[in-house]
């Protein structure tokens, strides 16, 4: 699976990418929303993980992006944050973020997370096929 | 505007022709702003020397980062240790690690991003980071690093120790709590209780200085991260002669609900500092029994007008007929506000409180043809 993480913190974005490759997975990193955006425009990807607080664009923005389908086709999203109050956890759903995890956070939790949104990304995956 | 400038002009050549005629040689004049040029030049030159100085260490920074980010993450994601060993050893990484093993500066960078990842990170990967961080005997470095004698870098060292649960460095962050140095000695209260929870609020026996409102938040925070375990020194710390922590200790009396610590609040009721007898009022009025609402009725007369309100408030919700007769005594008060809260809590103690009140005041005189409709409405 093609994943796009999105993240402004290197060691972050480091050791998750490094998390993903080890489970089998293609992964693509940026360190800012804007590149983010471009990169989802670039290399579709089948999944996109993305930190909240990011510079010019925020997390929040790419799940509002990505679910108006205005980027590319609709795919699951995972929000990183180190913020967990309710009311920012519940506008993530609402934009329609598919898991919310805060930091600090395991590593193995995240891969278990993507690996339980795979079938999901896969099925839009094949929902975009037969449409197009 | 020519004109000034001209004027001003002629008035710097006065000027300089006063002080050649009279205190300078030409040959004087001329050295000086020789020496003048010198001195611009040399400053630039310096200015350049230095950011060359500061953009190199950055890069160098920049560098070391960079490589130390592939290692440190390598080692997060390993899942045994036999693993952990094998990236350690391996030749590549080696090299890198080569270059954190003598200098302080490079030492401290990697405490740095060890501390920075443990922060973000929990289960196995925090536990690698702490493989490494013992692999590295980097805990001398901190060591040294709390002898610093800028507190800065002292309060950066606890920080980390506290990031990276160096649990065996406790006693020597102990006689930090009680520093002289405000933000310090934050510092290593916050460490204490972030490495060993509910124990480490111990330095509160011993805490000299005030705990600021802020301190306490912060503590508060720290520990709603874990179980409440013992609370046993609360008996000591509501008895302290310092205000700060007798104030602390009721609101971890109210927070977790400390019942056992009933009589020890009640005494607090009658404690010299108002601050610490508002505090107390909230506390047992949320840790209360049958008897609180008299407890409060009894102090009531000795407190300012922000902790009588405050009673009269709390006897709305545990208020029963017993304080009837003091509530009804408190609606000829002179103060309105005491006459309102006190109407409240008849009606909300008595079924007939109403006709009660009625009996007793004028309805259609001011403030009661205001408070009337009023409780009447929230009722």
């Amino acid at each position: 699976m093609k994943i796009l993480i999105a993240d402004d913190e290197m060691i972050m974005l480091k050791i998750i990418e490094l998390r993903l490759k080890k489970d089998g997975h293609e992964v693509i990193v940026t360190s800012n929303g804007q590149e983010a955006v471009e990169q989802i425009k670039l290399h579709d990807p089948d999944m996109i993980i993305a930190d909240i607080m990011m510079p010019f664009t925020s997390g929040l923005e790419i799940v509002s992006l990505v679910k108006k389908g205005s980027l590319h086709r609709k795919v699951p999203i995972i929000i990183l944050s180190s913020m967990g109050q309710e009311n920012v956890v519940l506008e993530a759903f609402n934009l329609g973020a598919d898991d919310y995890i805060t930091k600090p956070f395991s590593p193995n939790e995240l891969s278990m997370r993507v690996k339980r949104l795979a079938p999901a990304a896969k099925l839009l995956s094949k929902t975009n096929e037969n449409f197009s | 505007m020519l004109t000034i400038l001209t004027s001003f002009a002629s008035t710097i050549n006065e000027v300089l022709n006063y002080l050649l005629h009279h205190f300078f040689t030409q040959q004087m004049l001329f050295d000086t702003i020789i020496f003048f040029i010198f001195l611009i030049v040399a400053s630039i030159a310096f200015i350049f020397l230095y950011l060359f100085r500061k953009n190199k260490r950055w890069q160098r920074k920049v560098y070391l980062q960079k490589s130390l980010n592939s290692f440190i993450g390598e080692i997060a994601i390993c899942e045994s240790e036999d693993e952990l060993n094998e990236i350690f050893s391996n030749p590549d990484y080696q090299s890198v690690l080569l270059q954190f093993q003598h200098i302080g500066s490079d030492r401290n960078l990697l405490i740095s991003e060890l501390a920075e990842t443990s922060k973000k990170f929990r289960g196995s990967t925090m536990e690698n980071i702490l493989w490494l961080f013992e692999k590295m005997e980097l805990r001398n470095q901190l060591l040294k690093n709390l002898e610093n004698k800028k507190w800065h870098k002292k309060a950066k060292a606890i920080q980390q120790l506290a990031y990276l649960q160096q649990k065996n460095c406790v006693d020597i962050i102990l006689p930090f709590t009680n520093h002289e140095n405000e933000l310090l000695r934050a510092e290593a209260q916050i460490a204490l209780v972030k490495m060993t929870g509910f124990e480490g609020l111990e330095f509160l026996s011993k805490v000299t200085y005030p705990v600021s409102e802020w301190q306490q938040l912060r503590l508060i925070e720290e520990l709603s991260s874990t179980t409440c375990t013992s609370l046993g020194n609360i008996h000591e710390w509501l008895q302290s002669e310092n205000l700060s922590v007798v104030n602390f200790a009721l609101r971890l009396v109210e927070i977790y609900q400390q019942f056992d610590f009933y009589d020890e609040v009640k005494r607090c009721l009658s404690h010299s500092s108002m601050a610490v007898c508002k505090n107390a009022v909230l506390t047992i009025s949320n840790i209360s029994n049958e008897t609180t609402a008299d407890l409060l009725v009894a102090h009531f007369a000795g407190y300012d007008a922000f902790i009588q309100t405050k009673i009269l408030k709390i006897l709305q919700s545990d208020g029963t007929e017993a304080q009837l007769p003091f509530l009804f005594s408190i609606l000829n008060h002179p103060d309105d506000s005491y006459k309102l809260e006190a109407a409240k809590a008849i009606l909300k103690i008595s079924d007939t409180g109403i006709v009660a009140i009625e009996e007793l005041i004028d309805r259609n005189a001011f403030p009661w043809n205001v408070i009337l409709p009023q409780i009447k409405n929230v009722a």
